[in-house]
Order: structure tokens, then C-alpha cells, then sequence
């Protein structure tokens, strides 16, 4: 812990002549040291692989530096201290004044005092529904999350509701707080959590469930829903967990499936109500059951679930039976919110511009949500179905009006494979001329697809700074990558890399996945023999290139085509990541980084879990297990002991191949896609048969169109330039490449 | 704190010089470094402007400027005034940063960091009076006091009491409570206001609120201390650097 003024690392001078007069509630301190960790490397990719947690750092989570004492586990079962929320009628009032005083005592204080560009401070009143939306994890991480920008503007546009935003605090600021009875708190207004309507938390990744909890108890609130009362805060969360969020059912009162631009709105109508009818007594449960009629609103207590009578399999887990709603006006199946027209909500509109480092320090403008590649261990490309691109001509005045008002001088365009938006070419030339910071502006296009015309869009964009490109292929050999369908061919991938070195880029990344379905040894080692290619190709240009290599151990995720897989056990991935650690012993110019297979195995039981691992999460977090997707916190003896004292097994729900007739833990909700359309895709990756992009060709029917009556919003009638690369279209000659390049320069050594 | 200035200051699109290279930074010269969890109320920045561009001290006078630059024929610079710019760049800041003054400075002076001789600091304790006044007087008796420090990954004592300017117990009208108020010596080593506090005999469980409220250089051996630019009092000289 950092005793008060051993000051770690010192700021860079404030300038000007300045006095620290914030208003009332205003912070005192300003600067921020400057970051210890790379705060890059803890990016989690947003693209083709939610599997992977990390990509940095050797057998990590979270790579980061230790720069302090972990703090030991806290002992939760000792009775709370903190402040209970008072009557809801009370007019809340800042914490300020309390936080303040124990702000000098933590690492990086000013990622608890709000005052962004960007931020509300908006008035509460009894008649406003109030949201606190939550990351949680830490706000160098959360503060980027777009969702939750979103979200926040779009109810703080609203008459009738407020929103403000918290993120958790890390382990020495909840020490202080625990201690002397401090609430979590708002970063806008720092108003007491427990005080607001709402606490709506984002998902993203399953090892941030305790953190949830902790969140939960740290307001103050009854961390089991059913122990909630009128009083309390209702618990919600969104993002992509939530396909699966049966872990999670004893403690979040309901989550949002889908889009929530358009759901928050209703939930804030059904909220508001409520409060205006008196908040009764005995009301939360029919608040509930109202709230799940709303489209995408899954209400967990409002379904019973039944197990078989014996364990299958010659296991020792019953499987599922059943799941029924309880009563009749609770739907059956719960079906996705989804936006039809992106075009209607170009949010965020006042991108917040954060005062410390954080991930993604960038302006982000999304350019399409949803992605019909079609790689089968993908989630968020099945679960965000269909295609929905932006406007070129808005997406222009996004980058415009977005960089002159935050004054970045970067963007990042968004989504899930953005060569793959029609107007790209377009976008980034008008970008690159803006007179605005007379054309010093960058363009970042993350989630790039392996392909020449990449190279030459990177090309054009970075002018500057062109140390290292990004590449996901994810599996080591052709077959492989027929199963998962992701259909890179190798001449795609050598020609991505020839034209990325040939342009000045000196160090490219590559990104893989192991364990995924029927891979054998052959599979596993092609991906260093992909590498050494690589490294060949760069020596051509560079005798410096060299190749970095991250692999994920692969985790079968719910609404996909592999949630039938059993993943592969934590010793067998390890086998792997040592047979790859010894072939690349004898390759010079390649890195190699993997993740660790303990959080692999956690996640997996997670990811495709049901309610019985709700003791198991409340017992990881009770012996202090928060922060679990963070290296220096992950412990993966806290989960195996608690999985051991619920009588619980890890083969059931990771290792297991499911059966087609099994009752999946989210039978009863819907992310579009019809069950026999992904039973056949499982099928058809075991035949190593790819499928093809709807985008551009005939719909086959996955569901997410038609269930919903909407349709892909795709500008351009035909498939992007740049070999097969998924499209599927010329997978026989993978076409031409109509790539303009820049100059080339001469290979070493040739005359 | 860097990005936050280079980001105010591309929102109002001020033509400030960028560095060379293949990743060409906004050239600003920060000051001595604020410690993190420090309140300033004197902190100083030089920004290099686009060469091209000329200064003047308000609008009148960039008005005169750019019609003279016409009657000479010269080609038009941009000219820009102190006074509107100083505004700007105000309202660009974030909340609690605000800019008091404006003032070009010539290039060939010192750089901040060099400059600045000794800074004043206040600190808010729960002490009261008499007992802060105790502390005065012990630190100011002591012929030496001995801080162990590391410097360049070596562990050394230094006597730090020479580095002790000014050490006086005052009451601010605006803030309750008395403060101690120190100044506190930067060449050739800047004296940290944690080290001072780790040095003089404050009691350990003690922590304070830490204000810095002057810069002050030494223009002329031997004439009294000054601050770089006088708040509110911007002056200019016909040179191509300027401060905030």
C-alpha cells in the first residue's frame, strides 16, 4: 500500500498558472502519474475472439506489472460496516468530502473523481428513475466500454431519468472504504450506489463475476436477489455474458439480452411507474414479472428449472430436465433486443476524454455492429446478428465532429472486421484529409481482416509509427481453419505479411487459437510453422522482423456452433503450449505468448454454466477472490475448493461434449438463431465444410434475420477486395487483389 | 497530464509548433512535476507557436498588426492576440485547471526546469496553531537534518536542512485552520514536499493536504525572487515563444 506522499512516479508539470477551484464537489488533486503499466497491454480484443481474455504477457490473465503489495483477502463473512442506504425519498447527497480525505492514501487517485470530458452531473429528483451503470473491473478498462457511454447518454437525454456511472474500485480503495464505512460511489457525483434505482452492470468477461458481487456489497445492497426489498436497488447487467448469465441468476435481480439502446428506455417506463405507484412493500416481485415482457428483459426468479432424477452420462451432475416460467405472462423463450437501424442512434455523441490513461484512449466511432463471417468458435459474430452499417456520410461527421470536440487525435473505427465496412475506403480518406490538427489525425482499424488489402488501408492510415500489425488466422492449418471457419488461406495470410513488411512494418502479431475441435498435434504445431514463415517473408525486407505469437487456450461460449465442444482439459492445453514453447526454441524472430490454462478452465465452467455454481461464486468471492481476470489475483485453488464444497464438477461443464438433445442452461433464450441452423453448422465443422457470408450471398436461414423481420443493412452489393478471406466467394483462386501499395522497397541483399 | 494539455489545446486548434519525426508531438515544456495527489495554484507551461504565426497582446493590437503586415505587403501571418487566446484555452481546460495569464517569453531563457529556484508550499493539517508553531521552530533551530533518499537506484543521506528557504505558521483568510507554509529550495535538487514532511518533525499518524502556491526564479544574482509571469498581468516582447 502507498503510505501517504511515497508518492510513486511524479506527473509530468501542470501548466499554466492554475488554482484547483472545481466547484463543491470538486476533486483537489489534478495530475495523474504517469502510467506504470503498458496500459495497452491489457487490451482485451474486441474482434473475432471474445475467447481470449488476454493477449500479452507469457501464461497470463491480465499481464500487468507489480508495483505493490497484493492486499490479502478480506474476510466478507465478518458483518458489514457500511452505511445502509436510507428511505428513497431521501435527497442523496455527495460523498465527496469522505472520499477525498483517503484519495492521497491509494494508486492512481483520479480515477475516482470523475471530471471527464464529456461527463454529466445531472439532477436527481424522487420522480427520476436513477441508473448507475457499473464496469466491473477498473476504470482504465471500464471507462472506454461504449456500451456504457452509450447507454449514458441516452439517459441522460431523458426528462424523466438520470444516469451516472461507477467502476470498482481496486483493492487498496475498497480496503479504505470497507474501513471506514464508505459506500461504492459515483465517479460524476460520487452519490451513494445504494441510493440509485439501478445498478446496471457490462458483462464482458466471465472472471469479472465476483467483481460484480463485490460491487453489489459494496453499495451496501443484499447481494442475493432474493434477499433485495422495495428499498434496494434493482441489480441488472447487459453485454454479451448475459447470452449465458445462469451463474449469476442468485444475484442479479434481471440482465438485458441484445442492443440496450432502445430497452433502456422501456425499463426506465416500467421503473418509473413503479416508483410513482409508491414502491410498495411486497412490489419487487410484480415490478419483475411486469419487467420480463419487455423485449430482452430475462427475469432469472421468474423461471424454475428441474433437473433429471440420476446423473447421465456416468457422471455425478444431473442434468437439466426443464426450464419453465412460472407464470403464464412470463415468455418462454426470451428473446434479444435488437436495433433494426443503426443510423437512428449515433452515440456516443460526447465521447468521454478521460483525465488518466486508460485502454482504447482513442475516439471510437463504431461503423457496424453484428459480423456474418461466420467463424463458428465466435460469439459476439453470432450473437450480434444481422449486419448493421453506419452511414458513410455519418460516420464522417462522427470522426469530424468527435475529434474537434474531444481533441484527439486518433480514431478508431469499430465493429467486428471493419475492412469489411463498404465505405471504408471513403471513411478513412476523409479522415486522413480533416484540416482539423492540420491532418496530424490517425486512423486505428482494429479487428483487421488477414488479407493484402488490409495492408495497403494500414498503409495509407499510418503514417507514422508503424511498429507492429495485427493478425488473427487462429488456427495453424487449412483444415483447422474449415472447422472454425475462418477460411484464411495460406497465400492469404504470406501475402498479408509480405506487404506489411514491404511497407516498413518491422514486428507483426498473430493471433491463434488451441483446443478447438478435432485439432490433432498437426494442427497445433502448424501454427509455429506459420510463424517461421512469417519470420522468413520479414527477413526478405528487414533483418530485425520478427514475429510475435499469442495463443488462447479455446473456450466453447453459448449461441455458437462449438457449445456442444468439451474443451480441452487444463493439462492438455498445457501439453500444447509446451509443444509449441519447444518447437519455437529452435526459431529465432518469434515471440511466444500464451494464456494462462487455469483462467481458461475457469472461464470455461463459467461460460456454460448454470445457477448450481452460484454458491461457488459467492464462496470465491467471500474468501476474497475478486479482481479474478487480473494476474497478481487469479486463484485457481479458491474455485476448485468452492466447485468441491457445492459438490460440483469441472468435467461436467467444460469438458463434457453435450448431446443434441441436452437442455443447454439457456434453453429458454434466444439470440435469433434457430437451434437446428447451429446443430448443423456443428455438424458441418466436423465435415471441415465452411460456410459462406450471407452478406453476398443466398440467406441460409441461421435465424437472426428472419425471426425478427429485420434485414442486414450492407451499403455495398458486393464482397470487399482481398482474396477469399471468408467471403467464401473464389475460394478456388482466392481472386486478384486490387491493392494499391506504396512504393516497395527492395528486399536485403537483393542488387 | 501531457495528453490532457496536447488534447485542450488541438480542440481550440492553436497552431503550436510540432516536434520532427516520424511521430511529431505537440512541443510543450512543462515545469517542475506536481506529485500526484498535490493542489497547484502556480504552475507554469511553455507552448512553442507555428513560427509563422505572430503574438500580440489583445485584439486592438492583432488588428493593428495584421493591417500593417498588409500595407508592407508582407504575406499575411496569422496573428494571434494573448488576451482571446488565453480565454480559449480556458474554456478547453477541464474543470479545476484554469488559465490566469498569458505572456510571450524569448526562447533563449532557461528552460522551467532550470529556471525555477525554489517553490512555496502549504500544508493543511489538523494541528493547531502552537503545535505547528513547534514544529517551525525545531526545523528552523536544527543546523542539520538528515533525510535518507535514494538517487539513481543508490541509498544516500542528505542534510536537506540548507533546502529549507522559508518555514512560517500562517492563517489564509479563505481556508479554516492554520497552515504550515514552506519554501523550499529546487537547485541543484528539488526538495519534495513528502521528503520535507518524512524530514521535520511532524507526527507520523499526520497527513496533510498539499498546496503548491508560487514558482519563483532568481533573475539577477543577488535581486529578490520572481514568479515567470505575474497573474493577470500579461506582458509581451517581440520574441517567438510564449507562457502560460
Amino acid at each position: 500500500m502507498s503510505e501517504p506522499f511515497s508518492v510513486a512516479g511524479e506527473s509530468a508539470g501542470v501548466g499554466a498558472v492554475m488554482s484547483a477551484i472545481c466547484g463543491e464537489a470538486a476533486p483537489h488533486e489534478r495530475s495523474e502519474s504517469q502510467p506504470r503499466g503498458q496500459a495497452e497491454g491489457l487490451l482485451r480484443r474486441s474482434a473475432d475472439s471474445a475467447v481470449h481474455a488476454s493477449d500479452d504477457g507469457e501464461s497470463t490473465t491480465h499481464p500487468r506489472p507489480k508495483t505493490r503489495d497484493t492486499p490479502t483477502t478480506q474476510d466478507r463473512t465478518a458483518p458489514s460496516n457500511l452505511q445502509r442506504p436510507s428511505t428513497i425519498a431521501s435527497i442523496m447527497k455527495s460523498l465527496w468530502n469522505q472520499i477525498e480525505d483517503i484519495l492521497p492514501l491509494v494508486e492512481k487517485p483520479a480515477r475516482y473523481i470523475g471530471c471527464e470530458d464529456g461527463m454529466q452531473q445531472p439532477d436527481h429528483a424522487p420522480h427520476k428513475v436513477s441508473w448507475l451503470f457499473t464496469y466491473p473491473d477498473t476504470y482504465e478498462i471500464g471507462l472506454p466500454n461504449q456500451g456504457l457511454q452509450i447507454l449514458y447518454e441516452i439517459i441522460n437525454e431523458r426528462d424523466d431519468a438520470v444516469a451516472e456511472r461507477s467502476y470498482a474500485p481496486w483493492a487498496d480503495l475498497e480496503a479504505l472504504m470497507r474501513e471506514k464505512g464508505i459506500p461504492l460511489f459515483s465517479v460524476d457525483q460520487h452519490m451513494p450506489a445504494g441510493e440509485f434505482d439501478l445498478l446496471a452492470f457490462n458483462l464482458s468477461a466471465e472472471l469479472t463475476y465476483t467483481n460484480l458481487i463485490n460491487c453489489v456489497d459494496l453499495a451496501g445492497v443484499p447481494i442475493r436477489a432474493a434477499d433485495r426489498e422495495a428499498h434496494h436497488p434493482l441489480v441488472t447487467a447487459g453485454g454479451h455474458c448475459t447470452y449465458n448469465p445462469e451463474p449469476l441468476a442468485d444475484f442479479v435481480d434481471f440482465f438485458v439480452l441484445g442492443d440496450g439502446e432502445e430497452v433502456v428506455g422501456d425499463i426506465t417506463d416500467v421503473i418509473r411507474e413503479w416508483k410513482a405507484s409508491g414502491r410498495a412493500e411486497g412490489s419487487r416481485e410484480d415490478l419483475l414479472r411486469k419487467l420480463s415482457s419487455v423485449t430482452g428483459v430475462y427475469v432469472p426468479s421468474m423461471y424454475e428449472i428441474s433437473y433429471d432424477a440420476e446423473p447421465a452420462d456416468g457422471g455425478t451432475m444431473r442434468p437439466i430436465s426443464a426450464i419453465v416460467p412460472k407464470y403464464s405472462d412470463v415468455p418462454e423463450e426470451v428473446e434479444k433486443a435488437t436495433l433494426a437501424d443503426l443510423a437512428e442512434w449515433p452515440y456516443p455523441k460526447n465521447q468521454l476524454v478521460p483525465l488518466t490513461e486508460v485502454v482504447h484512449d482513442r475516439l471510437n466511432v463504431e461503423v457496424f455492429r453484428g459480423c456474418t463471417r461466420g467463424c463458428r468458435f465466435c460469439q459476439a459474430g453470432m450473437i450480434t446478428r444481422p449486419v448493421r452499417e453506419r452511414p458513410a456520410e455519418q460516420v464522417k461527421s462522427m470522426i469530424q465532429d468527435g475529434l474537434r470536440r474531444t481533441g484527439y487525435d486518433e480514431v478508431s473505427l469499430t465493429s467486428l472486421s471493419t475492412a469489411d465496412f463498404s465505405g471504408i475506403q471513403s471513411v478513412v480518406e476523409d479522415a486522413m484529409d480533416s484540416d482539423y490538427n492540420e491532418g496530424r489525425v490517425s486512423v486505428a482499424l482494429p479487428s483487421l481482416r488477414v488479407d493484402a488489402f488490409t495492408v495497403g488501408l494500414s498503409a495509407q492510415i499510418q503514417n507514422a509509427r508503424r511498429t507492429g500489425l495485427t493478425f488473427a488466422p487462429e488456427a495453424g492449418t487449412w483444415r483447422m481453419r474449415q472447422v472454425i471457419n475462418k477460411l484464411i488461406r495460406e497465400e492469404d495470410l504470406y501475402g498479408a505479411v509480405e506487404s506489411a513488411y514491404s511497407q516498413g512494418w518491422r514486428r507483426v502479431k498473430l493471433y491463434f487459437l488451441t483446443g478447438l475441435p478435432t485439432e490433432t498435434d498437426v494442427d497445433t504445431l502448424g501454427i509455429a510453422e506459420l510463424a517461421r514463415n512469417c519470420v522468413a517473408i520479414g527477413k526478405k525486407y528487414n533483418k530485425s522482423a520478427s514475429v510475435t505469437v499469442s495463443v488462447g487456450g479455446f473456450v466453447p461460449k453459448p449461441f455458437t456452433p462449438f457449445q456442444w465442444f468439451g474443451q480441452n482439459t487444463e493439462e492438455e492445453l498445457q501439453r500444447k503450449m509446451n509443444l509449441l514453447r519447444d518447437d519455437f526454441r529452435k526459431s529465432h524472430g518469434v515471440q511466444f505468448k500464451w494464456h494462462d490454462p487455469k483462467a481458461t478452465l475457469i472461464e470455461g465452467m463459467l461460460s456454460r454454466g448454470d445457477r448450481r455454481l452460484g454458491p461457488v461464486l459467492e464462496e470465491v468471492w467471500r474468501n476474497g477472490g475478486v479482481f479474478q481476470e487480473w494476474s497478481e489475483f487469479f486463484d485457481r485453488d479458491l474455485w476448485m475448493n468452492a466447485m468441491e464444497n457445492a459438490g460440483l464438477s469441472a468435467e461436467y461443464y467444460a469438458f463434457r461434449h453435450r448431446h443434441e438433445d441436452e437442455v443447454l442452461p439457456w434453453e429458454h433464450l434466444s439470440a435469433g438463431l434457430h437451434k437446428d441452423f447451429l446443430w448443423q453448422d456443428w455438424r458441418d465443422a466436423l465435415d471441415e465444410v465452411g460456410l459462406e457470408d450471407c452478406r453476398w450471398t443466398p440467406c441460409y436461414d441461421c435465424g437472426a434475420c428472419t425471426g425478427y423481420g429485420i434485414e442486414h443493412v450492407v451499403a455495398s452489393a458486393t464482397p470487399p477486395a482481398g482474396g477469399s478471406q471468408g467471403t467464401g466467394q473464389d475460394l478456388a483462386s482466392g481472386g486478384a487483389v486490387p491493392v494499391t501499395l506504396l512504393p516497395t522497397r527492395t528486399p536485403v541483399g537483393s542488387a | 497530464m501531457a495528453r490532457v494539455w496536447e488534447r485542450s489545446l488541438r480542440r481550440i486548434n492553436l497552431p503550436v509548433a510540432y516536434s520532427e519525426g516520424f511521430n511529431p508531438r505537440l512541443k510543450l515544456h512543462f515545469g517542475l512535476a506536481l506529485p500526484t495527489g498535490f493542489e497547484s495554484e502556480g504552475e507554469f507551461l511553455d507552448i512553442d507557436i507555428d513560427p509563422d504565426v505572430r503574438l500580440a497582446a489583445n485584439a486592438a493590437e492583432a488588428e493593428a498588426q495584421a493591417a500593417s503586415a498588409q500595407e508592407s505587403g508582407a504575406t499575411t501571418a496569422r496573428v494571434l492576440d494573448l488576451e482571446t487566446t488565453r480565454r480559449a484555452i480556458d474554456t478547453a481546460t477541464p474543470d479545476g485547471i484554469t488559465v490566469q495569464a498569458l505572456a510571450e517569453i524569448n526562447r533563449k531563457e532557461l528552460s522551467l526546469q532550470q529556471a525555477v529556484t525554489s517553490c512555496s508550499w502549504e500544508f493543511a493539517t489538523t494541528l493547531d496553531a502552537p503545535s505547528l508553531q513547534r514544529i517551525v521552530d525545531t526545523t528552523l533551530a536544527a543546523d542539520s537534518l538528515l533525510l535518507d533518499r535514494e538517487r539513481k537506484g543508490k541509498k544516500m543521506t542528505d542534510d536537506i536542512r540548507p533546502q529549507i528557504l522559508d518555514l512560517q505558521v500562517q492563517h489564509r483568510t479563505d481556508v479554516d485552520g492554520p497552515r504550515l507554509v514552506a519554501e523550499l529550495g529546487t537547485q541543484p535538487r528539488a526538495l519534495r514536499p513528502a521528503e520535507f514532511l518524512a524530514a521535520i518533525d511532524m507526527p507520523s499518524k499526520e497527513t496533510a493536504r498539499v498546496l503548491r502556491t508560487h514558482q519563483w526564479i532568481i533573475y539577477n544574482e543577488g535581486e529578490p525572487a520572481r514568479e515567470p509571469l505575474v497573474a493577470g498581468a500579461p506582458t509581451t516582447a517581440n520574441t517567438e515563444v510564449f507562457a502560460v
